[in-house]
């Protein structure tokens, strides 16, 4: 079932299990709906990272399987982050689903955690616009506009 | 993902399933449907499953997955041929089943910017009976299959 999601006002991020070890964060106003049991729909001739598609509010979304598109095997997540982003600043939000693991996990992020984009994870960077140290682990911030609005390479 | 408005697809569209996955085209599109039993399976063309008779010539029939993917055997379930116009000449592409929808109106939306892969044959997407239908058109379908059949 959907459920809204809300933060504390003093939690900034979300971080997002979608397996493998593969973790990355979403802003929490990037973040809008999780989806437990979702329904999805299978279109052919389409990357096997990003290979099906799921309505959600009148909105045909593309469901991206970050874990897969990393270099990771398919996973059969169950758990949806339907997320928003913009392509230009100021217009109207898109909207794109990501597979996770688990539920995603509240954090507090500040500069002061700011860290390098790990070199071996090489693929983050593409995917990332910076990285932030959480208990000793690097945690990308995703670039959503970049993740579902560029065309498979 | 851009939302389209509603709109016709054509006067009317032809749904052929293929396992789980809805292709919607032109009806216009589809020349005729023979049963798999009328395919002739001797000697088949590279990559193709047989040969379908239609206006006193032979034409190349092709068997696909759902994920539009070149089958070397026809698998039960694919009981019909549709007749697509390829060029001059004319393409069988087996499926389950074949439906004519007259009027077809349906909310269609842009395929999404990370699926497209290039030489794709789908269009965009229409919601279809409270799931999805993939649509193509005789054109990019007979392309899409013909480059398959070129690098396979």
């Amino acid at each position: 079932m959907p459920k809204e999601l809300k933060s504390s006002s003093r939690t900034n991020a979300w971080v997002l299990d979608f397996g493998m070890g593969y973790r990355a964060a979403v802003g929490t106003r990037e973040l809008f709906h999780l989806i437990d049991v979702p329904t999805s729909y299978i279109v052919p001739c389409t990357p096997a990272y990003c290979h099906k598609v799921l309505f959600w509010q009148g909105k045909l979304l593309p469901l991206m399987d970050l874990a897969s598109r990393m270099g990771g095997v398919e996973q059969d997540a169950p758990y949806i982050a339907v997320v928003g982003y913009q392509f230009k600043r100021g217009e109207y939000p898109q909207f794109g689903a990501l597979q996770m693991v688990s539920p995603p996990m509240q954090v507090t992020v500040s500069d002061d955690l700011a860290c390098e984009i790990p070199g071996g994870l090489g693929g983050w960077r593409e995917l990332a616009i910076s990285c932030f140290n959480l208990n000793g682990d690097a945690i990308p911030i995703l670039n959503l506009n970049r993740i579902f609005n560029s065309v498979p390479g | 993902m851009q939302q389209i408005a509603p709109d016709r697809l054509n006067t009317a569209a032809a749904l052929i399933k293929i396992n789980s996955l809805n292709l919607l085209l032109p009806q216009g599109e589809i020349r005729t449907l023979e049963s798999s039993t009328d395919i002739d399976r001797a000697a088949p063309a590279l990559h193709s499953v047989g040969w379908a008779s239609y206006m006193q010539k032979h034409w190349p029939v092709y068997c696909l997955t759902e994920q539009l993917a070149l089958m070397n055997e026809i698998p039960p379930e694919r009981r019909a041929c549709a007749m697509l116009s390829m060029g001059a000449g004319f393409i069988g592409i087996m499926c389950d089943d074949l439906t004519v929808i007259k009027n077809f109106t349906a909310q269609r939306f842009e395929l999404p910017l990370a699926m497209k892969l290039n030489h794709t044959p789908v269009l965009y997407l229409a919601e279809y009976e409270k799931g999805v239908a993939c649509v193509s058109n005789a054109g990019k379908l007979t392309a899409y299959i013909e480059r398959l059949v070129l690098n396979a």
